[in-house]
């Protein structure tokens, strides 16, 4: 593959827990706790996980917009945590973010125009009349009428302030976007124009995601990759059609196993996990996820040893001691205790195999 | 799951229609629903934000506040008893007790002051004039049966020391108390992960088979439709626009609108094609389309759909639909997607 | 999406319940209020009043008439409001002390925003470390009492004119002030728009003239206008100590003169604190009334 747009390593959010008179630092809740992965020029980099997983918080901190506590990011091989004042502004142009909430991520008091026009004047890219007709531009490219750039947000629909969302994003020519939920909030029939105006814009303008959102299906059509997150860091990650074909994590076999399919002659075997994700100012020792694991393999190791994220097949990543093979060698888990061998488990359930699934509606 | 046909009917709705009256006009935001419910089954009433959908189930258990009111001509009948001419204080005290609610957000539908436990029992001293001792060890038990670990002490606890899902079991709980016939879950799991949304509904089949409760399960998820569902009201404009048992929507499905809702949804295992999208938004409650409600989005109108109101009738037996064109052979490009 | 019964009602209810309010009609806000409207003529007479003072009086603040005839004389045609031990007339003396007191209040209030709003949305803004510098400053100055905090200043002060009492005033009212705009800040802080502006490029200062201060000036102006209140009443207070030196005329100071036999010469009491009362009485009115319209969170006011 060619070089990477986006090279992240070790990166770690840890926000501070304070207490006391003086706000003395008690404790860190690790939100982003060592993530690493790059992302391509054009390609689609999914991240899925349950809420408090830290997949925004991550998101932010690619962008600075959250600073990160530690680790590397490199944009178009640049520095991107180096830079300071003017050059970060300067470089901020090639990384946008579209939002979840289409009602917070407008100023209300600002016209649909100035918001767009806001990031061209920023960074000189048009003015005056230009600008205007940029921005007449954008708005035709998201699928609005040149004639809403002299309303207020109030005015539109969800789907549409996501679609101005967009727009905005769009004015200053990024080469990534990070799209933070961006259609959680909405319908289904409009959640579906504007994946298919992300699809669009994405091959028209050779746009590179990170698409973050909680809804498997949505990602799973979205991303060329998907990674999945629990606790603030990355259990698994591989290509979307081998991580639907064959989960290897516990986790994202559970995550898979409880998405319910719009097929009611389709009655599975739900992977249920037990109880809550724990609280990442907490977070358990050894695996994260092995308080609530099923796999069968599952033993006194897993709460001992931090499973590394190690390459399980070609191109799939995954952080678990169970699933073989594992560079932890057997000697060392059964110091800590282990007492059942790493053996493959796939249950059945967390399966979505496309053949199963039912043609679509049609008489 | 199945229920017989013959099933006794346990709610029938006529004609109901919950219409505000605002300053910017008349928003019929239900506008002529009609159904049964029969005893331990489950409906599903699916569709969007504005569809109508939540304000029927609360128009059931009168819960209407101005400028809404419930038309005149509407009728509830719940048991055989009218509940459009009870009085609120015989409405009241079905609520809770042989019909109860569980709503989308459960932290807002707690009390943050109470403990849950303080709020479980309340629903028996109120219903039941159970003892306070009597109320709290039913209160542990109803935390037991819908799967909260250790209740006895998470009865202390307050809302806001437990988790969503935890919560929700509380609301769950809460409502389960007085073994209603009825239970009205308004996008119970909306609020959940998908993980925990699979514990949720787990626990709503395991209580419908345990006590024979009939549930309207009111959603916009059509994943969560096939998994929970005996039967489906698909709810567009105020109105029910399809009718069917699960199978045969999901098989057949014969209004436009769901045959669209079923293409848009990206699904598990299809990859990156694009989604085939039903074109605009749903239109305010204030300013519904002349005759069909749905013609100005629908692939398949014509000039008939503007001029005259299609009716909800049956297609084929027990699968009703409101459209023009239902039934009748489709134009091949309509049919494939 | 989730729907709830007043998502059905309108075209766009949500938009009004969950995004900041668009814009706020303050005129029609205090127009559709009965009260408000009595406040608000009230004080635009008395604005009017204090403006034309030197045209609507018959005698200047400080002219002596009469020391022995027209000494302390009861409310009567010729002299409205009486006169006062001096035999200056009270009513002159209200409208010219209006001025004082109004330009006084305005300003203070004025300052106090202005500082209030810097102060606390850049506290809102800076590192952590800072913040918390700035907000424990706020928080020792407010556990000053005020009154104590404007004597020493002062006592400490070599002339205090007018103006310069305005900048006491003013200079120890923000400190609450800080507190609110910082809040507020915050919260629109939270809000994704800012998120989006600063992934833009847009600069720290931008991001506070254009995104933040407009959403925070409506909160912070509301609270100001019920500083305007206390500050007269202070003024006054400062005024009829004799803690400050006397100007041609002020409320504070007629009531004063009249000190010494309040029952006896009980119109040089009535007059200037039925106004001090109608004054503060009003601008209340109006600041609940705007603070109902616009609804912040909190608001602190001493």
């Amino acid at each position: 593959m060619t070089t990477p747009l986006l090279s992240v390593r070790n990166l770690a959010v840890h926000f501070p827990v304070r207490s006391g008179v003086f706000g003395r630092m008690t404790g860190a809740v690790r939100a982003v706790d060592g993530v690493s992965f790059d992302i391509f020029p054009g390609e689609t980099l999914g991240i899925v996980g349950e809420s408090g997983c830290g997949k925004t918080t991550m998101g932010r901190a690619i962008l600075r917009l959250v600073e990160p506590t530690a680790g590397s990011i490199h944009f178009d091989g640049v520095d991107f945590r180096a830079l300071k004042g003017k050059a970060l502004r300067a470089m901020r142009r090639h990384l946008q973010i579209i939002f979840q909430d289409p009602f917070s991520s407008l100023n209300p008091r600002l016209t649909v125009g100035t918001t767009i026009k806001e990031g061209l004047l920023v960074h000189r890219i048009a003015e005056g009349a230009a600008a205007d007709q940029r921005v007449a531009q954008l708005l035709d490219e998201v699928g609005l009428q040149a004639s809403y750039a002299t309303r207020y947000p109030h005015e539109f629909s969800g789907g549409q302030r996501q679609r101005i969302g967009i727009a905005r994003a769009l004015a200053v020519e990024p080469k990534l976007i990070v799209c933070d939920e961006p259609v959680s909030a909405l319908d289904v029939s409009v959640q579906a124009q504007v994946i298919n105006l992300l699809q669009d814009l994405q091959k028209r303008r050779g746009l590179a995601y990170l698409f973050i959102a909680h809804d498997l299906s949505v990602v799973e059509h979205m991303a060329n990759r998907v990674g999945v997150m629990y606790l603030g860091r990355f259990m698994e990650l591989t290509s979307a059609e081998a991580l639907y074909r064959e989960p290897l994590m516990p986790y994202t076999q559970a995550l898979l196993s409880a998405i319910p399919v719009p097929d009611p002659e389709r009655k599975r075997n739900r992977i249920v996990l037990a109880g809550d994700p724990p609280s990442p100012a907490h977070p358990p020792a050894g695996c994260v996820f092995h308080p609530r694991c099923h796999h069968p393999s599952r033993d006194a190791a897993c709460a001992a040893i931090v499973p590394p994220l190690e390459e399980k097949a070609p191109h799939h990543w995954c952080a678990c001691l169970k699933q073989p093979p594992t560079i932890v060698p057997w000697g060392e888990q059964q110091r800590a205790g282990a007492t059942h061998e790493p053996a493959r488990h796939l249950p059945s359930a967390a399966m979505h195999s496309a053949g199963s699934l039912p043609e679509s509606p049609a008489r | 799951m199945s229920t017989p046909d013959s099933a006794r009917v346990l709610l029938s709705v006529e004609n109901l229609r919950t219409w505000f009256h605002t300053r910017d006009g008349v928003a019929r935001a239900v506008d002529g629903v009609s159904f049964d419910v029969r005893a331990g089954e489950t409906l599903c009433v699916v569709g969007e934000s504005g569809s109508g959908k939540s304000v029927t189930a609360l128009s059931l258990l009168r819960l209407i506040d101005p400028p809404g009111r419930i038309e005149p001509g509407s009728r509830i009948a719940f048991e055989g008893r009218d509940l459009m001419t009870a009085t609120e204080e015989e409405v009241r005290r079905l609520r809770g007790n042989r019909i109860a609610m569980v709503f989308q957000e459960p932290m807002s539908a707690l009390n943050p002051v109470f403990t849950v436990g303080d709020q479980v029992a309340e629903v028996a001293r109120i219903h039941d004039g159970a003892s306070r001792r009597a109320a709290w060890d039913r209160a542990v038990e109803m935390l037991s049966l819908v799967g909260i670990p250790d209740p006895a002490a998470r009865a202390r606890q307050y809302p806001h020391e437990m988790s969503g899902g935890m919560r929700q079991r509380v609301l769950i709980a809460m409502a389960l108390v007085m073994n209603p016939a009825l239970l009205i879950a308004d996008e119970p799991t909306t609020a959940l992960d998908v993980t925990i949304q699979a514990q949720i509904l787990e626990l709503l089949t395991s209580v419908q088979e345990r006590f024979g409760t009939a549930i309207i399960l009111i959603t916009h998820d059509l994943g969560v439709v096939a998994e929970a569902a005996d039967r489906v009201l698909v709810m567009y404009g105020g109105q029910v626009v399809e009718r069917a048992a699960v199978r045969d929507l999901f098989a057949s499905p014969q209004h436009p609108y769901t045959q669209g809702l079923l293409r848009a949804m990206p699904r598990v295992g299809q990859g990156r094609d694009r989604l085939l999208t039903i074109p605009g938004t749903v239109p305010p409650p204030t300013a519904w389309p002349s005759g069909c409600r749905f013609r100005d989005r629908c692939p398949l109108a014509f000039d008939r759909c503007e001029r005259e109101a299609p009716e909800l009738t049956n297609v084929v037996a027990s699968h009703a639909a409101r459209c023009h064109v239902a039934g009748t052979p489709l134009p091949a490009a309509a049919a494939s997607s | 999406m989730a729907e709830t019964p007043a998502s059905t009602l309108a075209i766009e209810p949500t938009a009004t319940t969950r995004a900041l309010p668009a814009r706020v009609s303050w005129w029609g806000t205090l127009a559709s209020d009965p009260g408000s409207r009595v406040a608000l003529g009230f004080l635009a007479l008395l604005g009017l009043a204090a403006l034309f003072a030197p045209w609507l009086t018959t005698y200047g603040p400080a002219q002596v008439l009469d020391p022995v005839g027209l000494q302390s004389l009861p409310p009567s045609a010729s002299h409205w409001f009486g006169t006062d031990p001096v035999s200056r007339d009270v009513f002159s003396r209200m409208l010219h002390g209006a001025r004082v007191s109004l330009r006084i209040a305005v300003l203070a209030a004025a300052l106090s925003a202005t500082v209030g709003l810097a102060w606390g949305t850049i506290a809102a803004l800076s590192r952590p470390l800072i913040d918390q510098v700035m907000m424990r400053t706020v928080d020792a100055l407010l556990s000053i009492p005020r009154l104590l905090l404007v004597l020493t200043i002062i006592a400490l002060w070599p002339q205090v004119t007018p103006t310069a009492l305005a900048v006491v005033l003013g200079g120890t009212g923000w400190f609450g002030i800080s507190r609110l705009a910082r809040t507020e800040a915050l919260a629109i802080r939270q809000r994704e728009f800012t998120a989006a502006a600063t992934a833009l490029g847009v600069s720290t200062p931008v991001l506070l003239l254009r995104h933040i201060l407009p959403h925070a000036v409506g909160p912070v102006l509301v609270a100001s206008t019920i500083a305007v209140g206390q500050v007269v009443v202070m003024e006054a207070g400062l005024y009829f100590l004799g803690v400050v030196p006397d100007v041609p005329a002020s409320w504070g100071s007629i009531i004063q003169d009249g000190r010494n036999a309040p029952l006896t010469w009980w119109w040089l009491t009535l007059f200037p604190g039925v106004f001090l009362v109608a004054v503060s009485l009003s601008v209340n009115t109006i600041a609940g009334r705007l603070r109902s319209a616009i609804n912040p969170r909190q608001l602190h006011g001493r």
